[in-house]
């Protein structure tokens, strides 16, 4: 098997590195970087706790290779956060107390804040299509829902890099 | 939802504990978990129902390069007692001499990764000898069915106190019978004015972990460290040491963050056999299970219930007999406790002149069935809640005001010699159909139902210690065994040690769980840590506080009376004494930590039915509008409402969080979900196709409210929430259905074509 | 075939390891994937990675995102063309597709989950055949033909019409859904199909005998219509989700609901 030489921006830091092409990017973040925040959990891009942002769009890291963010700028959990100041939408989630166990929580914020960056202020329908992808076993969704109408009303959206 | 919920109305709290690391990904679980040179196992499940294991052919794997070792069962077969399960154990470590269902592990392997111990697990070859299957409970119980165990099953059959019985293996493939009862249950169904016999159906669940389940174990010598996602480590650290046959103290067990729990990983499941691993690669290993075969490592029990219930003239209830038949599924992990608390909730919310309730758990070659939040409340909940109301239209009597006849009142006891109910059931039910607009008219087309579902809480005889640490600068860690699952534990815990001492939440700490430092406790499970813990933290707290306040006294010269610990300071008369100079100049160097002590043991009394008084009674009110499409069957859930009474809330935000998403599980049951068989196979034991809610599934209007009662006994008055939810939810769905159409749906889920099947059948009985 | 519960796995550490050959034209994939060897090809990769994650043994990976030939979204003639790597997302943003084919977009903007949508492409969905995947049914009510080159889907072409009309109910997706597409000259029906989906373990189409008939009447007869057209298709399958009785009698009354939406808002 040959690997592939890829570099890409992770969270703001260029790299640059051969993968093996079977390699998939939830563990290239998790192994390679210690970037533990992506979790893991159907293995089957179905559940949506190993969401990552690559090129701005919600990708399952865990049905995604390595090999294909060649290019690109991904963000994980712990970029969001710039310079110690959280995202709104990490804020939001604080403010509503909209997690329980707290292991579908990184996936469903970054794919909430591309979301937002999408579309400011969305409808109830565009915000149902969205969530569609992101489950939680705990909360029953109300305080997610509301961490999204905090984060809706907070201060301009940051740019999702 | 159209109308969220607005924010609630305290204002955004400082973070607590992991919150901020939830959020920002430092979250640590122990899916996360890693050692230096860790080795990674797999284990190679059974594709057959039913089967002996003639042999296992470990050759060709063994070779492998990169594979360690590989553990079967006759690895397991060389423990002291490889056999686990709660009070009756017929659980094998690993499978021994036969496969009971599709997914029963026959061997595991360890490698230096994943990959390799994929490779190998193929490469085992396993000759069954095919077995019949049994499927349901009527191939179980079938005349000559053939036996899922030849012997008899280990362990006692639940102790249990007056009025109830508990026998194992009653009957072939019948693991356990139980009941619960008081009164003449004959004279008085004899003696009511009408008596009504229904049956209700529920299906199986899984509890869908987005943690799925995962260990590491490592050896040193003859010392056991376990990092596990078990909700229970002094549990499995006590099951650990019987199966092993060593010192409870040659074993200890670290949990960190649980990515899920709801009761799937409470009690022993596969940490003995990962231990078994480490031990014979002579290496840690973790083993990471997957979902799909979460999927197929335990189900929430599905069942038959048939109720009969007898009312006199006044609408009275009088009396209940309940015949109940749980679907244990190949081995019993919880079974045994599932069935005796299922017949014990039959009584419902409401008072009863005589009860007759019979459980039974039938084997059945599928996955085991266990603990799953609700814990036989649910399946009973909904049986009963359906049938009162049934029963009320039956009677042209209001279901509302036929509930309220027949509620206990507050301080009235559950069952003789049991404690009286600590919630005022009543008002609770009144502001459910508030929430839902009961008295208001119907749109066309929609129907209302409600459900008032109650569960005994706390456990049975439950204990727990807990040691507060109060450091020279007034910061405090509390320790306990008590975990994090979702619920909040150590905030709660801290909350209530914050104050019982007077000092900001913001300072304390709650300790790692680690079985050698956690004080023990019984378990993360039947809704207890909030009271049980809570109590022996509250002790423990106040006798830190005893301590501080001896040392300061004693430190000023004056008598304790004459002091007062006010935030990090003692007041005496009008002056202040700051504790911290006062504590280095005692202790000089790094300073001190006062360490107090706390513990709560609810004493067993064998006149009560369960053996000993219940701690606390979780009721949960709700209300579903509903409309049903008649071409289709599809019901649309408009409003849930649904409430729950934690006797204090030490945190709103929280008791809403954990009534909601019980809540939703509920709703998930009753409207779709289900682990189905096809054949002898799981037909959708994949995370694709076994269907769990979205935020697009959730009612439209979809609410919460929390009823703070102060009736109970925890500190300051608080009880458990954490199974709430799940109480009646069904019901309050199927009897909305029945509002709106008439029509009696029985069996969950409500699918689209059981509603319509059931709409059909009540044209064709009204064109009669 | 070996039950999938011999091993009981899926996982993305049991992905077989695979050379990756990245063709940047139609003809250096198909010849790609004629090399003798075990070779797959690779769009959004979403079903191929969910099969690969069984341990499947593979020797190459087809990796056709930089093929040039199977994007875009273009007029072709008295067709629309849609190349087969075009993503669900980008046929929801598609400026030509929502002014020719406008039902199309709003469809899509709620089928599977927005990773799926942008990363899952239109001829994977095809080629996956699922049964409960939207873009067969839909894309069958729109009269769509597939174009291949040798192994691989190169692009649908859809026919269009002055005004193309594709209305959707899948409110009781995955048990069944069902797609009308409707051409449309003059307030009357030129070719009309309902296909559904869910049912068969390929979805299924049937022409409606509706050339000439004015759209406004169809509300009328939108119930004979129904009847008639749901007797046409085979036998529904009978699983967990629901009977093949069901799923029939459900083909006549969703078949019905959009003969009648459509006859209200033509």
């Amino acid at each position: 098997m040959t690997d592939v030489a890829i570099s890409f921006t992770l969270n703001g830091k260029p790299h640059k590195l051969a993968v093996a092409p079977n390699v998939t990017l939830a563990d290239l973040l998790r192994d390679n970087f210690a970037l533990t925040g992506c979790k893991v959990g159907c293995d089957e891009g179905v559940c949506g706790a190993c969401t990552v942002i690559v090129n701005g769009a919600p990708v399952s890291a865990c049905n995604t290779f390595a090999f294909s963010v060649d290019g690109r700028s991904i963000t994980t959990i712990e970029g969001l956060a710039a310079a110690g100041t959280l995202h709104r939408v990490q804020q939001a989630f604080l403010d509503s107390g909209a997690f329980q166990c707290g292991f579908c929580t990184s996936g469903m914020i970054l794919s909430i804040a591309v979301l937002l960056a999408r579309e400011p202020q969305p409808d109830e329908a565009t915000i149902r299509d969205w969530l569609a992808g992101n489950i939680c076993r705990c909360t029953g969704y109300r305080a997610i829902r509301d961490a999204i109408e905090r984060a809706i009303h907070a201060a301009p959206a940051e740019a999702v890099p | 939802m159209n109308a969220p919920v607005p924010p609630p109305q305290t204002p955004p709290e400082a973070p607590f504990g992991e919150a901020r690391n939830k959020v920002t990904g430092g979250a640590a679980y122990t899916f996360d978990f890693t050692l230096p040179h860790m080795l990674h196992g797999k284990l190679l499940r059974s594709p057959l129902p039913h089967a002996r294991i003639r042999g296992i052919d470990t050759s060709a794997a063994e070779q492998m390069p990169g594979v360690v070792c590989i553990v079967t069962g006759a690895d397991a077969a060389a423990l002291r007692d490889p056999f686990y399960g709660v009070s009756l154990r017929d659980q094998p470590v690993m499978a021994t001499d036969r496969v009971r269902y599709v997914g029963d592990p026959v061997a595991a392997v360890v490698a230096v990764d994943e990959a390799t111990a994929f490779k190998a697990a193929k490469a085992i070859k396993v000759d069954y000898e095919p077995l019949p299957a049994l499927m349901t409970i009527d191939d179980a119980l079938a005349p000559g069915a053939v036996t899922l165990f030849d012997e008899p099953t280990r362990g006692i059959a639940l102790p249990v106190g007056k009025g109830c019985t508990s026998v194992a293996d009653p009957a072939p493939n019948v693991l356990y019978a139980c009941s619960f009862g008081h009164g003449d249950t004959d004279r008085w169904l004899d003696q009511s004015a009408k008596v009504f016999t229904d049956t209700f159906a529920i299906t199986r669940i899984n509890h869908f972990l987005l943690e799925p389940y995962v260990n590491v174990a490592r050896w040193s010598g003859d010392r056991l460290e376990m990092w596990s996602c078990n909700q229970d480590p002094f549990v499995l650290r006590a099951d650990i040491a019987r199966i092993f046959g060593i010192g409870v103290h040659a074993i200890r067990i670290h949990t960190p963050l649980v990515g899920g729990g709801f009761g799937g990983k409470s009690y022993c499941k596969m940490e003995p056999l990962v231990a078994l691993m480490a031990r014979k690669a002579g290496a840690p290993v973790r083993l990471a299970l997957s979902m799909d075969e979460g999927l197929l490592t335990l189900v929430k029990h599905p069942g038959r219930l048939t109720l009969t219930t007898g009312v006199d003239a006044e609408g009275r209830l009088t009396a209940r007999r309940a015949d109940i038949s749980l679907d244990g599924g190949a081995y019993s992990d919880a079974s045994a406790v599932v069935a005796l608390k299922c017949a014990f909730r039959m009584g419902g919310s409401y008072r009863w002149r005589a009860i007759d309730a019979k459980a039974r758990v039938v084997r059945t070659t599928t996955v085991s069935s266990g603990s799953f939040r609700g814990f036989g409340g649910t399946q009973g909940t909904f049986a009963s809640e359906r049938q009162i109301d049934m029963i009320a239209r039956r009677l042209n009597d209001d279901p509302l005001q036929f509930r309220e006849r027949n509620l206990l009142k507050p301080g009235e006891p559950y069952a003789p010699n049991d404690s009286g109910v600590d919630s005022d059931l009543a008002a609770g039910l009144e502001e459910a159909a508030e929430r839902v607009g009961y008295r208001k008219p119907r749109a066309p087309g929609h129907g209302i139902g409600f459900a008032i579902g109650v569960k005994d809480a706390g456990g049975t005889g439950n204990h727990a210690q807990a040691l507060v640490r109060v450091t020279q600068g007034g910061e405090v860690m509390v320790q306990a065994a008590l975990v994090e699952i979702g619920q909040s534990a150590p905030e709660a815990m801290c909350r209530i040690a914050t104050e019982a001492l007077g000092l900001p939440l913001a300072r304390a700490t709650y300790a790692a769980v680690d079985t050698d430092h956690s004080p023990p406790d019984n378990g993360t499970h039947v809704s207890c840590g909030t009271l049980v813990t809570g109590l022996a933290v509250e002790q423990a707290a106040r006798d830190v506080r005893r301590q501080i306040e001896e040392f300061a006294a004693r430190e000023l010269g004056c008598d304790v009376s004459e002091i007062v610990l006010d935030g990090w300071e003692v007041r005496r008369g009008n002056e202040s004494y700051p504790l911290e100079p006062m504590i280095r100049r005692y202790y000089g160097g790094i300073g001190w930590e006062f360490i107090g002590r706390g513990s709560f043991k609810e004493p067993y009394f064998p006149d009560a039915p369960m053996g000993a008084r219940n701690l606390s009674w979780m009721p949960c009110w709700s209300a579903a509008e509903v409309s049903v499409d008649r071409d289709t069957g599809q019901v649309t859930v408009h409003k849930l409402v649904v409430g729950a009474d934690p006797g204090r809330a030490l945190n709103k935000r929280v008791c809403h969080g954990q009534v909601e998403g019980a809540a939703i599980q509920a709703f998930a049951q009753a409207m779709f979900e289900e682990l189905r068989y096809q054949g002898d196979a799981p037909e959708n034991a994949t995370p694709l196709t076994y269907r769990v809610p979205r935020y697009r599934d959730i009612p439209e209007l979809f609410e919460s409210f929390i009823a703070e009662q102060r009736l109970a006994r925890g500190p300051g008055g608080l009880k458990g929430i954490g199974e709430a939810g799940m109480l009646g939810i069904a019901a309050a769905i199927g009897n909305a259905i029945q509002d709106a159409t008439g029509a009696s749906v029985n069996t969950v889920p409500f699918t689209p074509e059981k509603v319509l099947a059931a709409l059909d059948a009540q044209s064709a009985g009204d064109k009669r | 075939m070996v039950p999938r519960m011999l091993v009981g796995l899926r996982s993305r550490k049991h992905i077989a390891p695979f050379e990756l050959v990245r063709p940047a034209s139609l003809d250096a994939a198909c010849r790609a994937l004629s090399e003798p060897g075990r070779n797959v090809a690779m769009a959004g990769g979403i079903d191929l990675i969910d099969r690969l994650k069984l341990g499947e043994p593979v020797d190459r990976v087809i990796h056709l995102a930089g093929v040039r030939e199977l994007h875009g979204i273009r007029r072709d003639g008295d067709a629309i063309s849609v190349g087969a790597l075009t993503t669900h997302a980008e046929i929801i943003s598609d400026p030509v597709l929502a002014e020719v084919l406008p039902d199309w977009p709003a469809i899509w903007r709620g089928v599977a989950n927005p990773r799926v949508r942008h990363a899952g492409t239109i001829g994977g969905n095809l080629m996956s055949a699922m049964p409960h995947y939207d873009a067969g049914p839909a894309l069958l009510a729109l009269g769509a033909a597939a174009v291949t080159a040798d192994l691989l889907m190169e692009r649908i072409r859809i026919p269009i019409a002055p005004r193309q009309r594709l209305l959707a109910d899948r409110s009781l997706h995955p048990i069944i859904s069902v797609y009308l597409g409707a051409s449309l000259e003059g307030g009357k029906i030129q070719s009309a199909r309902i296909a559904v989906g869910c049912c068969t373990a390929q979805p299924a189409a049937a022409e409606l005998p509706l050339a000439g008939v004015p759209v406004a009447s169809l509300g009328a007869d939108a119930a004979d219509i129904a009847k008639k057209a749901a007797a046409t298709f085979a036998e529904p399958m009978s699983d967990g989700l629901a009977s093949g009785a069901y799923r029939r009698r459900m083909i006549e009354v969703l078949t019905r609901r959009l003969l009648i939406k459509l006859g209200s808002q033509p």
